[in-house]
């Protein structure tokens, strides 16, 4: 089965190129540009993606806001929070998680880094 | 830039020589990629012009640098998350019901390179044994440089990104200007040590888990054949071998037989009395 | 445990290995630190980038460009032809890089810090900022073109403002 990643982040080259790696790994991807339209594309959403990754710095909602609208909301219960952030404290490590994100990756990435955190998240076989 | 076949013949005779590991044609590439950085090091941009020079006589410290930048694997946290998980549900739960509980257990990461593999199986143990039983974890590696930042127990950023779970970061790690240090008290758990799989091992304990993973691939069937061997002989009678997913005794040395534990394959000498391999309830 | 803390601004080695790091994930071709920055290099016709940073330490950390070293990055990291890039394409791009250079500098200058998003503007030489101070620069050559990322620290005493 296919699965479906929504990228969020206000860069459109950071979208680029998450999209490209997640793709390579069969992912289906969809954008958004900051938290407040991830939320309204999940609203309109048929299906629910399975991981959204999520930049924390962002004009309008950003990525901590997104993850305690997105925990708060029942109907987002089974999708899987990965932070792709620069945000590199620990105590900002520590506030991600404990708003409910799933998995943390700190910018800048190669593309294997990608691959094994959404391998520790389940998301595809080995890599 | 591709090197000449003079030049890749050099290296691959050098480093046969030195360390049994074999570089069939084909692993230019891989010269290339390995020993650019050195030679931009030391200040050539032509890497065929770099081996050369290591060719004169006088610059051993240039060949030894060949034959670790070849030697050495790149290397992420938790290799292979589904032999951890195994390890961690299957092997773990074994190894603790058959061992007296003062007896600490000991493990070898046999081809440690910089170490994530030795800490990784010292995060997971504090984890799951938390101060109830002790643990030793040994890593031996060939090279001299990643053994030195093993030691260090210093991560760069990228290092830091490859595999490792962000609570383990949290739990275990503290950021020093840009890097980060791995906790003290963990490293206290973690010895490194140089060792060449491909002479006899001295001064190693016995062991009750022995990763020797995606190494064998490197040398020949009779080094092989040798390695697994000395190996047996360093294994508690009931000990396990743990090699790279994509390894296996089979062919090598018959001695070993296999057990699937969860998503792991892990081999025990055949020849001694074989454990009881009930599950627990 | 939470006393004050003295910010440590990255020394120049230190901000050089940051700005390779961002250069071996995102971007193709070499970067070559230059061992020792010219500080006096004039900024007109170069684009800048930058991102502020609040909290314990007060700053900016700005990447100065050309723009045709602008439009490289821009099309390593969408990977299209230089044709293919737009303005704001290469403006995103400029700006991502100083996001990811200033988040690892933030990181290092102590807790409570905040990041800024980023600001691109197109003539460097237009961005007069009377109130702060370079404290560390790193210039690097990188497909034929000089790069420079530095550290400018906010001066006490004087308003807002850029």
């Amino acid at each position: 089965m296919t699965v479906h990643a929504i990228v969020i982040d206000d860069s459109s080259a950071m979208r680029m190129i998450l999209r490209r790696i997640v793709t390579k790994l069969g992912f289906e991807v969809d954008e958004a540009v900051n938290g407040r339209d991830a939320l309204d594309k999940l609203n309109a959403a048929e299906q629910v993606p399975d991981v959204a990754l999520i930049d924390w710095n962002m004009p309008e909602m950003n990525g901590l806001e997104f993850i305690q609208a997105v925990r708060s909301d029942p109907r987002y219960s089974r999708l899987t929070l990965l932070m792709v952030t620069t945000e590199s404290e620990q105590s900002q490590i520590v506030r991600a998680l404990a708003a409910g994100a799933h998995e943390y990756l700190i910018k800048p990435f190669t593309p294997d880094a990608v691959a094994e955190k959404l391998e520790i998240l389940g998301l595809t076989a080995g890599v | 830039m591709a090197i000449a076949s003079t030049e890749f013949n050099y290296v691959a005779d050098l480093v046969r020589r030195e360390a049994a590991i074999v570089l069939e044609p084909g692993k230019e590439y891989l010269v290339e990629a390995r020993l650019l950085p050195l030679a931009r090091a030391a200040g050539q941009t032509d890497i065929g012009q770099y081996i050369r020079h290591a060719q004169q006589p006088a610059n051993r410290e240039q060949r030894w640098a060949i034959v670790e930048a070849l030697t050495t694997n790149e290397t992420s946290w938790f290799r292979d998350a589904a032999v951890f998980e195994g390890f961690r549900k299957e092997l773990l739960p074994r190894l603790l019901e058959t061992r007296p509980a003062y007896q600490p257990l000991r493990i070898w990461s046999a081809a440690a390179s910089t170490g994530q593999e030795a800490y990784s199986l010292a995060m997971l143990l504090t984890e799951e044994l938390g101060i109830s039983r002790k643990f030793e974890i040994v890593g031996t590696d060939i090279s001299r440089a990643v053994l030195a930042q093993a030691r260090a127990g210093r991560y760069t950023q990228m290092e830091m990104n490859r595999g490792l779970p962000a609570r383990n970061l949290v739990r275990f790690f503290q950021r020093t200007g840009t890097a980060w240090q791995v906790d003290p008290q963990l490293q206290r758990s973690v010895s490194f040590r140089e060792l060449n799989l491909a002479a006899p091992f001295s001064g190693l304990p016995r062991f009750d888990v022995v990763f020797l993973r995606n190494v064998l691939i490197y040398f020949d069937l009779p080094t092989k054949q040798t390695i697994l061997r000395r190996v047996r002989q360093t294994m508690a009678s009931d000990g396990w071998l743990i090699l790279g997913t994509a390894e296996t005794t089979r062919g090598i040395d018959e001695e070993f037989e296999h057990t699937r534990l969860g998503g792991l394959t892990a081999y025990r000498a055949s020849a001694e009395a074989p454990l009881e391999l009930t599950r627990r309830a | 445990m939470t006393e004050a803390m003295t910010a440590v601004l990255p020394s120049a080695p230190e901000l050089a290995e940051i700005v390779d790091q961002v250069w071996a994930s995102f971007l193709e071709g070499e970067l070559i630190v230059v061992p020792e920055p010219d500080v006096t290099r004039p900024y007109a016709g170069c684009l800048i980038a930058w991102v502020s940073i609040g909290g314990d330490w007060t700053g900016h950390l700005s990447v100065v460009c050309s723009d045709a070293a602008a439009r490289s990055i821009a099309t390593d990291m969408f990977q299209l032809d230089d044709s293919e890039v737009t303005t704001a394409e290469v403006a995103d791009a400029l700006g991502e890089i100083a996001n990811m250079v200033g988040g690892s500098v933030k990181g290092m200058v102590g807790a409570n810090a905040v990041l800024s998003l980023p600001q691109v503007v197109l003539d460097a030489a237009a961005l007069v900022s009377p109130e702060t101070c370079r404290l560390v620069t790193v210039q690097a050559h990188w497909k034929d073109e000089l790069l420079e990322f530095s550290l400018w620290e906010r001066q006490p005493g004087n308003g807002g403002g850029k």
